[in-house]
């Protein structure tokens, strides 16, 4: 029964095909990405500002778009075989350029280095050498760039790893690890609900390079054709200040 | 196949996790070390359910 169904899901839910793209219903996923993408996997994202972007650009666009989330696999899957429409937010690498096109960014973001506020450090993060020596705590499945993953080789760095960024937060300030690496929106996001525990921090500017976040548009889908109508709409959103509004002050590239 | 649309283990633990980490990091506030000792130490023992699982990503 289950496979009847995620049969059907498969089927009903592509677009591709489909001769009049202005009357139909474009499906994007994600998986649960806070503050990006807010909600539990199998249903529609509840908030985010992945899903304030998405709704502004069905007004921009003329285009209706159904929000998922899924396993983050299963969704670059199905984007990859046009089951949904494209991706809500990523990266761009050479993989996922090989399936998705890549409007203009929508967001650039750089992993910061989050401290206690009553640390100090006889260094000012300005190489990942600085790093070399610190209990560095990370997240379990996010990625930190090649750069970094160079530097954890070269200069012997101490990663200590924990399931979330909350927990991340709440290991810093017990003191478990001495600093703490996450981007700004993301670190901001888990601690809305715990104004203590931020007072408790602080953040350095750190030596990564901000990354640019894309709307991924599936290549085996007929969206595809609609890239430079994204792009247009993007800048557009960039100019009138539409994009700040939503993500926030932008890091610079 | 929709195996996805279950509760999610990973997702409980974590909260777990992170409660645990929360209520040792107010018992360390209240200077009550043998609590915060032992909540950490049922901290670690979360996590390391947490790591037997599949990976996510």
């Amino acid at each position: 029964m289950h496979r009847l169904v995620a049969g059907l899901m498969a089927v009903g839910w592509s677009t591709t095909g489909l001769a009049d793209q202005t009357d139909v219903t474009y499906r994007f996923c994600e998986d649960p990405w806070p503050p990006y993408t807010i909600g539990s996997i199998g249903r529609q994202p509840e908030a985010g500002i992945a899903v304030e972007l998405f709704r502004e650009l069905e007004d921009r666009l003329g285009m209706t778009f159904e929000l998922s989330l899924l396993p983050w696999k299963r969704c670059l899957l199905w984007a990859k075989q046009g089951k949904y429409d494209g991706v809500m937010l990523l990266t761009r690498n050479d993989d996922r350029a090989t399936y998705l096109e890549f409007p203009a960014p929508v967001h650039r973001d750089a992993n910061l280095v989050w401290a206690r506020s009553d640390r100090s450090f006889d260094r000012e993060f300005r190489s990942f050498k600085d790093f070399q020596g610190l209990k560095i705590g990370v997240t379990d499945g996010f990625t930190y760039g090649e750069a970094f993953n160079q530097a954890v080789a070269e200069h012997n760095l101490t990663l200590d790893s924990a399931p979330s960024i909350l927990s991340n937060m709440l290991r810093l300030s017990l003191g478990r690890i001495d600093i703490f690496l996450v981007n700004g929106v993301a670190g901001e996001s888990a601690l809305e609900d715990q104004p203590h525990l931020r007072d408790a921090l602080t953040v350095y500017r750190g030596p990564f390079d901000s990354v640019p976040f894309f709307i991924g548009l599936s290549k085996a889908s007929p969206i595809k054709a609609h890239l430079p109508l994204f792009n247009e709409v993007l800048t557009d959103m960039k100019t009138d200040g539409t994009i700040e509004r939503l993500f926030g002050i932008q890091s610079p590239p | 196949m929709l195996g996805f649309l279950k509760g999610d283990p990973r997702k409980k633990l974590q909260k777990a996790y992170e409660d645990k980490l929360e209520k040792a990091l107010h018992a360390q506030r209240n200077g009550d070390l043998r609590t915060h000792g032992t909540l950490m130490e049922e901290a670690e023992k979360i996590y390391a359910e947490i790591e037997k699982l599949p990976a996510k990503k």
